[in-house]
């Protein structure tokens, strides 16, 4: 084979098997997309359980609250927050719910960097439970609560806990601007 | 050899994992649950037998010098479609066997064999000596995976055996562990071949590995050394 031809044939062989993979990806996108979105919403659901399929929230909320995405309930239920607030050893992501009446219906940690043993133990359901099925405002104390809003700190952890109501006071306020929607 | 040989020869004989020593990463890293073994040998199983396929209809066309480029091209591109259907039909799969979908392009048993046979036999050869060496490979993560599950988790499959009776040795399910069992069923695979009086590999330099004549032998670092 003359040394001509030899050099078309790699890429001859890649423009062929790009092809194909163009075909492969064609026909396999929407079902991972559908995918995605299928994972996506079960973890929504988690926290807003009376929901049954959701839409995006477009609009545009303030900088300062950090709400990263806003997906409301098709049947009219509530909305859920993707937030982020700064806690103890950096971000902290959240996914919270909240219900057409501005209460919250669940919350689930997504990411953080708190200390094991102690921040760390704010991701746990007999803290983060504290804010169910209450509006309004949180505040945070450190042991005994004496307003239905008061939410106890996780022991040694109170720049976390605080970091975690943040946010949440954060989603109730995004909340108010988006409740017409619903 | 027969095209019966070339299948069965991957299956015990020749077996990529225990007595080639190939594609040892995800042996080690995959055998923590017996489910993890299968799902990975057959995506595997699929990539050798399509790359093995391609390239031995390509062995006369495919210029010597750029080999190796052209392997790689084609067993990525196998291996990119497989990411895309498990993805697509098995997310849990993808889940669970995560980076080493896309890792499968650099598992020596593939471009070896693809060295070794492919470029130099008849498309169907090459495809039952990819189906015998996937099969092979499939078998081993599956033994090795079971045992791992059994004994360091108390379950086989999801399903619990022993765990409530005896506590399980957790230790197996992690890295030593499968360094641990890995070491077990060579010695055990060495065992039976010697009785049956077959040749067993006793010298693992780089000389002897199957991908010698593709990195060289180790003897090109030395040579520039000195």
């Amino acid at each position: 084979m003359s040394k001509k031809i030899q050099i078309i044939v790699l890429p001859i062989i890649c423009l062929l098997l790009g092809m194909a993979l163009a075909g492969v990806y064609n026909m396999t996108a929407p079902i991972i997309a559908e995918v995605e979105k299928n994972t996506a919403n079960e973890a929504r659901r988690e926290v807003l359980a009376a929901a049954d399929d959701f839409t995006e929230v477009t609009k545009e909320f303030s900088e300062d609250l950090g709400i990263k995405e806003c997906y409301k309930a098709t049947n009219g239920e509530g909305a859920t927050f993707m937030i982020s607030t700064s806690g103890y050893g950096g971000e902290i992501s959240m996914m919270v719910g909240i219900s057409s009446e501005g209460k919250i219906t669940g919350t689930k940690i997504l990411s953080h960097s708190e200390t094991p043993g102690l921040g760390a133990k704010a991701n746990n359901p007999d803290f983060l439970s504290q804010y169910n099925k209450k509006g309004g405002s949180f505040n945070v104390v450190k042991n005994s609560p004496k307003d239905e809003n008061d939410i106890v700190a996780v022991s040694s952890a109170t720049t976390t806990s605080k970091a975690v109501t943040k946010g949440i006071n954060n989603v109730l306020t995004a909340f108010e601007q988006i409740k017409g929607e619903l | 050899m027969s095209k019966m040989q070339a299948f069965l020869n991957g299956i015990w004989k020749e077996n990529p994992v225990l007595v080639l020593v190939l594609g040892t990463c995800p042996t080690l890293a995959l055998t923590s649950q017996a489910i993890n073994g299968i799902g990975m040998g057959l995506a595997a199983t699929f990539v050798l037998v399509g790359s093995n396929v391609v390239i031995s209809m390509l062995r006369n066309i495919i210029p010597e010098d750029v080999r190796l480029p052209a392997y790689i091209v084609i067993i990525a591109s196998f291996v990119t479609i497989v990411q895309q259907v498990i993805k697509a039909y098995s997310p849990s799969l993808d889940q669970a066997l995560g980076l080493y979908i896309p890792l499968i392009v650099v598992n020596c048993i593939i471009l070896a064999r693809a060295e070794m046979f492919a470029n130099k036999n008849g498309v169907v050869a090459s495809a039952l000596d990819g189906l015998g060496m996937g099969i092979g490979f499939t078998l081993v993560l599956l033994v090795m995976g079971s045992i791992r599950e059994l004994i360091g988790a108390g379950t086989v499959f999801g399903i619990t055996i022993t765990a409530n009776m005896i506590d399980p040795m957790t230790i197996l399910i992690m890295t030593p562990g499968g360094f641990f069992v890995f070491g077990c069923l060579i010695a055990l695979a060495n065992k039976i071949n010697s009785r049956k009086g077959k040749k067993v590999k006793t010298d693992f330099s780089c000389e002897t590995c199957p991908s010698a004549e593709i990195c060289g032998g180790g003897n090109t670092s030395s040579e520039e050394a000195e």
